[in-house]
């Protein structure tokens, strides 16, 4: 008789969210963390603003308020900064040399996007239900999201039809004028995904940003550095078992059921459920293996578009960085450049073929003298023949304009294959899998694999890669882990 | 001017407004096409513009044209003859050409020698794709239903739409599997969709050139593949995805129908620039031209264009305020070139032999997807593409009515051009240069082609939208992106031929299925104006 | 540099016999088959039939689709494509097999031969290169199609042991079927496998494209005593009919070619269930394939007794009361060796059971007249013809 219940393969937050539920309900849980420390691509997050305050709720996580106003500000190059607040999911313009009409159009864009995102957070907690499965829970719960989308009412419900296929570009420049409030939105649009704005799918992709967030511009309310370690702590407290530096080598299957998985180190251990945490293709490639798989199934797994698009620059100032027009309060913003459009578009047009332009887009927070910033669209390459050192140049020279006192003491990069590498996800994806209509809900990641489940019995996802999608919002270790308990039963 | 109050009055003779006139003709109305021009045809006209030669000057190839229709206003009865593709062709700039042929066997062997997996896989790809051209055929034909009604015809709609995704008549029904693979086919980009089955750069970026004609979306955006689906669910003769000659060109095709027309006693009125409808009371009751002749009408159709329709010659203050604001807002940006090129003899390819049947069918010189791509980048920023796609033929080869003895006429449709050019928009100077870049392209593949150019017409978007009335030169009237498509077209709440506007009607390729020389729109309205009027008409499409 | 070698004036290709075969083809009667020109009849096709069974035939079957897979886990990958367990298979065995896709319908059929742990042969009347590359992923395994590379005859009929006996085939008569071996005939050394698809003695013949000649010339040495002729494919759809075998894109559609899904059939559906090994680790389409088993199928095919002598191809059957259609007819002919009216075809799962009754609604074309015809029809197992001599070792010389 085995230790333990189940394993859960990756202590990223899904796995730390999956532990935390199951074992609640006195399950016995042992997870298996490849790397020294927990978090997986937490530790390469922005925000953890996404993250369900059910979730938070549910598990009695109480994180620490965060007391600062949280800014966000839209850097120009002519120095003349974009300052807004959002409190309470209203925008205040703090300073802006947008036309009055223009911040009025803006919030009122967010505002409906927002009516819209929430109808479709109601579908974020449940299991994706299957097109014609012929099973009659499905069908109920089709007519039920049809009828919640109906609930917008006539007019809203036509809108948001009309816009789920819309790419943000086009709608900002039918409503705005402003290129810098327009920048600002593409890029909170399209951040994490392998979209540009003028990409069909870019305001679907908002949307579902604003779904998951308390706020469009993830302005930490709590303290979020403190997730990964309550978390662990409720593990710890519900007799979870965590193993840092354990590598899984291969999932085990007999009769075509997840009975165990073997180690780097040639340990085995067994268990009755395993669920991984890996993206879907580093699940099905690598660790359970092709083997037990069925060829169609291969071939959708195979084209899973998971390619990343992010690097993470990390730099060390010699003293705290000085921003002109930003006066020391506002220091601790979230800082944006996005200035326009099309310099986006840009910026997008060299990704598609695996290449970059010197004039990316990028955001950054500061804590002291450290600063933190994704740099977009930086692709991942086969071979990953990035050269690193003119990337980092290249993004400290994006900063250079801003930051006045910019003295380097440290410079760090890591490019999407090495986020790859480190993470071990696929493409080093932000949510292990582009977020678009065709690979979301029953379609996430694909056909046969859309319900947490996998063709192998009792062998479970439970990453960014499954239903709803990226974000870092813990649901869907929560969804797989109540997937788990039903089919229990 | 004349007391007659006909039934309906059509403004704008293109081939949609045409079918829709035909239709209600034959249910004995009284009707009514003016026509700007001294001609007909819109976008599908064949004229001389140099001496001896007949150009088909805008649309060059007809697939889409629904057979039922075709037959229910008895074309080829007026003249109308399609001649089927016998090949296709992509030239390399290695000297070799890739090519399709009507022959199957053939097709596999030309296909297997870039790649024996895609030779393969083409079989797979075209199965998928006639499934999927299956499935949306009969979505072709209803007038979409209203998804946020809770009338019987909006809800019955719904039901209908979801019998033909499912496609119970035409496939024997659909398992979940295909569901999700027609759902992906309709929102992937065409690139990612090739890339599933295909290995080979010049496969597939001859397969994906449909996806990108006449749209403002590249190879790699989002809905990119249900453009492709767009462009193969037509048929000659039964056969999915085949394209053919008009005889005599695209013009032959509004001709015959406006023959059918005024055959079953129809008017038609050229060279009548309508300058407003005219409304009263929210109902609209006539036209008054731009000579003052005053048209009276029991219901009008219009044939133009949303935009034109509603920012033209219906005045604001008629419109609600959202509905106005909408149409303002709808998409229709022009991205495509023309050239028409009268030829002193047959050109001949550097890499095709002559005789071969893939040099009488469309000619590409693309050789990746990401060249595609490239030109659309050059059109966002504004610029005619420095790689354009070209879809070339010599229609003469296989028309013996378009070009005199051993002369040819060829037709070169170019992605991307865009309406507003950067660096202070278009001038003559400018039209020239790009007409002489894309020549000089095509001249770098042919062993004679700059030596027997007698004439070429170069058009830009801004020369279609000057012609024929197509609003930034965007030649399917409205772009064909989902928020732009079924119930959304041409505005959400109004994508059933009606507007806010009592008794008008829209009927052109703004209007659900969209663009394309379909009839489709046409014949839908038509549907729709009969059943408002309730009369009824034998047919085989309505 | 121009294109060399397609043209658009040679569509086809010919097979390494072409020359040899366009030189027998008296009535000129060709179709496609693969991308290559084949014979459907030399002379008559009636003719063709009976020296398979008399004498013995000689049937160009070279277009067949030949795929080497060599590598570590060739046996493995080949154990995942399959429906059957061929573990303990050992070198110069042959195994005739199914693959399905993940909902268990057929993709194809074909024979898999042996060379040895690392090395095997597929051959497949359909192209199945996509599928194996894909199957193959996470294999180490090599999969090459050698389908030009190969020219290949199907040499059956009671005669046919004795003629290759007499041309020095070293102890044929004992070559098992569903063995083969290396032979020298006529100076050539080749494989020569006891295998077929007529349902009778027989043995397929492959060899370089070089030796071709000499091999086809070899079995027609003898002729002045042993009439051998040359077969096209009408005569080889009658024998295969006769023994009750399948033929994909005939008798069912293939998975990756059906355009309408309910097309496609498993290997229960078709009567196989012989050849799904579900004991087996496993393979693709398995968990699907458990499912139908427990579940029972809906249609079946089967074997079907026609009364009369009108052939009932492409009729509908019906239920004794005639108010129903219940399945459809696959293939039919008149069988000379039977004399009987034969037929393949599905029934719905209340008829599947040997000796259930139907009727055959069949329009039988007379003088530009179609009369209608009710046959009563028994259903039978699809295998007509039992002959000892098919699996006799040694085999007749």
């Amino acid at each position: 008789m085995s230790k333990y219940d189940a394993i859960i393969i990756g202590g990223g937050h899904n796995g730390l969210v999956c532990a935390s539920y199951l074992s609640k309900k006195g399950c016995k849980i042992l997870i298996l963390e490849k790397n020294e420390n927990l978090g997986g691509l937490v530790n390469c997050a922005s925000s953890l603003n996404g993250f369900s305050s059910k979730i938070l709720d549910d598990l009695k996580i109480d994180l620490p308020k965060l007391n600062y106003n949280s800014y966000v500000v839209a850097l120009h190059s002519d120095q003349q900064h974009t300052i807004l607040q959002e409190n309470n999911n209203k925008i205040n313009f703090i300073k802006s040399n947008a036309s009055g009409e223009n911040q009025k159009k803006f919030s009122s864009l967010i505002n409906k996007y927002k009516i819209y995102a929430s109808t479709l957070s109601n579908f974020m907690y449940e299991v994706p239900p299957r097109l014609k499965s012929g099973n009659s829970k499905d069908t109920w719960q089709l007519i039920n999201m049809g009828w919640k989308i109906r609930k917008l009412g006539k007019k809203n419900m036509r809108e948001f039809l009309r816009v789920i296929g819309l790419n943000i570009a086009d709608e900002l420049e039918d409503n705005l004028s402003d290129n810098n409030l327009m920048g600002l939105l593409a890029h909170e649009a399209i951040l994490g995904s392998n979209l540009g704005p003028r990409s069909p799918g870019s305001i679907l992709s908002l949307l579902y940003r604003q779904a998951i967030q308390n706020g469009l511009f993830a302005s930490e309310k709590y303290d979020f550095h403190q997730l990964i370690p309550s978390l662990e702590k409720i593990c710890h407290n519900q007799g979870v078992e965590i193993k840092n530096n354990a590598s899984v080598k291969k999932i085990i299957t007999t009769n075509n059921q997840a009975s165990g998985v073997i180690l780097d180190n040639e340990e085995k251990i067994d268990a009755g459920i395993i669920i991984s945490n890996a993206d879907p293709k580093t699940t099905y490639f690598d660790l359970l293996g092709t083997e037990p798989l069925d060829t169609d199934f291969i071939r959708r797994a195979k084209n899973i578009r998971t390619k990343g698009n992010i690097a993470k620059l990390t730099i060390t100032l010699k003293e705290n960085p000085i921003i002109q027009n930003i006066d020391k309060e506002k220091m601790n913003a979230k800082f944006i450049y996005a200035p326009d459009i099309n310099y986006i578009e840009r910026a997008f047009n060299a990704s598609k073929y695996n290449k970059y332009n010197e004039n990316l887009c990028f955001e950054f927070h500061h804590c002291v003298n450290v600063i933190v910033a994704n740099i977009y669209y930086v692709p991942h390459v086969k071979n990953n023949t990035h050269n690193k050192e003119r990337l980092i140049q290249h993004s400290i020279n994006l900063l250079k304009p801003f930051i006045s006192n910019l003295e380097i003491e440290k410079a760090e990069l890591l490019t999407p294959n090495e986020i790859e590498e480190k993470y071990n996800v696929t493409g080093g994806h932000w949510h292990h899998g582009d977020f678009e209509i065709d690979q979301m809900l029953m379609m996430r990641p694909f056909y046969g694999s859309a319900q947490y489940t996998t063709p192998i019995k009792n062998l479970y996802l439970c990453s960014a890669g499954t239903h709803p999608g990226g974000g870092i919002t813990g649901i869907n270790g929560r969804n797989a882990a109540k997937k788990i308990m039903r089919d229990k039963k | 001017m004349n007391n007659k109050i006909y039934d309906v009055a059509i403004v704008g003779g293109g081939h949609n407004g045409l079918t829709t006139a035909c239709y209600l003709a034959k249910a004995g109305l009284k009707v009514i096409v003016v026509e700007r021009h001294d001609y007909v045809g819109g976008a599908a006209v064949s004229r001389e513009l140099y001496p001896g030669w007949t150009y088909t000057n805008c649309s060059y190839v007809c697939s889409l044209l629904r057979p039922e229709i075709f037959r229910d206003l008895e074309l080829s009865k007026f003249g109308l003859q399609i001649i089927p593709y016998e090949g296709s062709a992509t030239m390399l700039d290695d000297g070799r050409f890739y090519a399709h042929y009507n022959d199957h066997d053939l097709t596999y062997r030309s296909i297997a020698q870039f790649s024996k997996r895609d030779a393969e896989a083409y079989d797979r790809f075209g199965r998928d794709v006639m499934r999927q051209c299956k499935i949306i055929k009969p979505l072709l034909k209803m007038t979409p239903p209203d998804p946020t009604s809770f009338a019987p015809k909006d809800i019955m709609g719904l039901f209908e739409f979801a019998k033909y995704f499912v496609a119970k008549d035409e496939l024997g029904g659909l398992g979940e599997k295909e569901i999700y693979d027609t759902i992906r086919f309709w929102t992937m980009s065409v690139r990612d969709y090739l890339e599933e089955y295909f290995e080979s750069d010049v496969i597939k970026a001859h397969l994906a050139g449909s996806a990108i004609i006449g749209t403002a979306l590249g190879p790699y955006s989002p809905g990119s593949a249900y453009v492709l689906l767009h462009h193969y669910m037509g048929e000659v003769d039964g056969t999915i995805g085949a394209w053919g000659y008009s005889r005599g060109g695209m013009g032959s095709i509004t001709q015959a129908m406006s023959k059918s027309f005024q055959s079953k006693g129809g008017e038609v009125k050229v060279g009548s620039p309508v300058a407003k409808i005219l409304i009263k009371n929210n109902r609209s009751y006539g036209l008054i031209l731009e000579n003052g002749d005053e048209i009276y009408a029991n219901k009008i159709v219009s044939n133009l264009d949303v935009k034109r329709t509603f920012l033209k010659v219906v005045e604001q203050n008629q419109l609600p305020e959202d509905f106005y604001l909408a149409v303002k807002n709808f998409k229709i940006r022009g991205s495509s070139g023309k050239l028409n090129i009268a030829l002193d003899d047959l050109p001949t390819w550097k890499s095709i032999p002559v005789g071969d049947p893939a040099g009488t069918g469309d000619l590409h010189i693309t050789q990746s997807i990401e060249e595609m791509e490239g030109a659309y980048d050059d059109w966002k920023d504004g610029n005619w593409s420095s790689y354009p796609y070209v879809d070339m033929c010599v229609p003469s080869i296989n028309d013996p009515t378009i070009a005199p003895q051993g002369k040819h006429y060829m037709s070169v449709f170019i992605q991307y051009v865009p309406y507003n050019l950067a660096d202070g928009g278009w001038t003559e100077e400018k039209r020239k240069k790009f007409g002489n870049h894309v020549m000089n392209r095509i001249g770098n593949y042919s062993n004679n082609f700059n030596d027997i150019i007698k004439h070429a017409e170069i058009r830009t978007p801004k020369e279609l939208e000057a012609e024929v009335g197509l609003t930034e030169g965007n030649i399917f009237q409205g772009e064909l992106t989902m928020d732009q498509l079924m119930f959304n077209r041409p505005i959400p709440g109004y994508a059933q031929y009606k507007t806010p506007i009592k008794n008008l009607y829209m009927c052109g390729s703004s209007t659900h299925p969209g663009g394309g020389v379909m009839g489709a729109p046409g014949a839908n309205a038509a549907r729709e104006i009969l059943r408002d009027m309730n009369k009824q008409i034998e047919s085989h499409y309505i | 540099m121009s294109q060399t070698n397609i043209s658009y004036k040679q569509p086809l290709l010919e097979t390494p016999f072409h020359e040899k075969t366009r030189e027998k083809c008296y009535a000129h009667d060709w179709y496609r088959w693969a991308g290559y020109k084949a014979v459907n009849q030399y002379t008559s096709t009636e003719l063709e039939y009976t020296s398979m069974r008399n004498t013995a035939g000689v049937v160009d079957i070279s277009p067949m689709h030949k795929y080497s897979v060599k590598g570590k886990d060739a046996k493995k990958f080949i154990n995942k494509l399959i429906t059957r367990d061929i573990t303990n298979i050992q070198p110069h065995q042959v195994v005739y097999a199914l693959w399905c896709n993940e909902d268990g319908f057929v993709v194809d059929d074909g024979t898999i031969f042996c060379f040895d742990e690392n090395n095997f042969r597929i051959c497949s009347g359909e192209r199945n290169l996509n599928w194996f590359e894909d199957t193959a992923i996470g294999f180490d395994v090599t999969i090459e199609d050698i389908s030009h590379s190969i020219a290949a005859l199907a040499f059956q009929g009671p005669l046919s042991c004795k003629i290759l006996h007499m041309l020095n085939a070293n102890n044929i008569e004992n070559l098992k079927p569903f063995c083969f071996d290396q032979f020298t005939i006529n100076n050539q050394e080749i494989t020569i496998s006891r295998t077929g698809f007529s349902g009778d003695l027989g043995y397929e013949l492959w060899c370089e494209p070089l030796q071709a000649h000499d091999v086809w010339d070899a079995l027609f040495s003898f002729n002045k005593n042993y009439k051998i002729l040359a077969a096209g494919l009408d005569a080889l759809e009658m024998v295969r009919v006769e023994a009750g075998f399948i033929v994909v894109n005939a008798d069912l559609m293939a998975a990756e070619h059906a355009l309408r899904p309910n097309r496609m059939r498993t290997p229960y559906e078709l009567g196989l269930a012989w050849m799904v090994n579900l004991d087996k680790e496993f393979f693709t389409g398995k968990e699907a394939l458990i499912k139908q088993k427990n579940k029972g199928v809906e249609k079946k095919l089967i074997g079907l007794d026609v009364q009369g002598d009108k052939p009932a191809l492409g009729s509908v059957l019906y239920n004794e009361s005639k108010n129903e259609a219940i399945g459809i007819v696959t293939a039919a002919m008149w069988s000379p060796s039977l004399k009987s009216n034969i037929a393949m075809g599905y029934v719905d799962k209340q008829f599947m059971k040997l000796g259930s009754k139907v009727l055959a609604e069949i329009y039988h074309l007379e003088e530009l007249e179609y009369r209608k015809i009710w046959a009563q029809c028994k259903v039978v197992k699809k295998q007509f013809i039992t002959l000892e001599r098919r699996n006799a070792v040694p085999a007749l010389i």
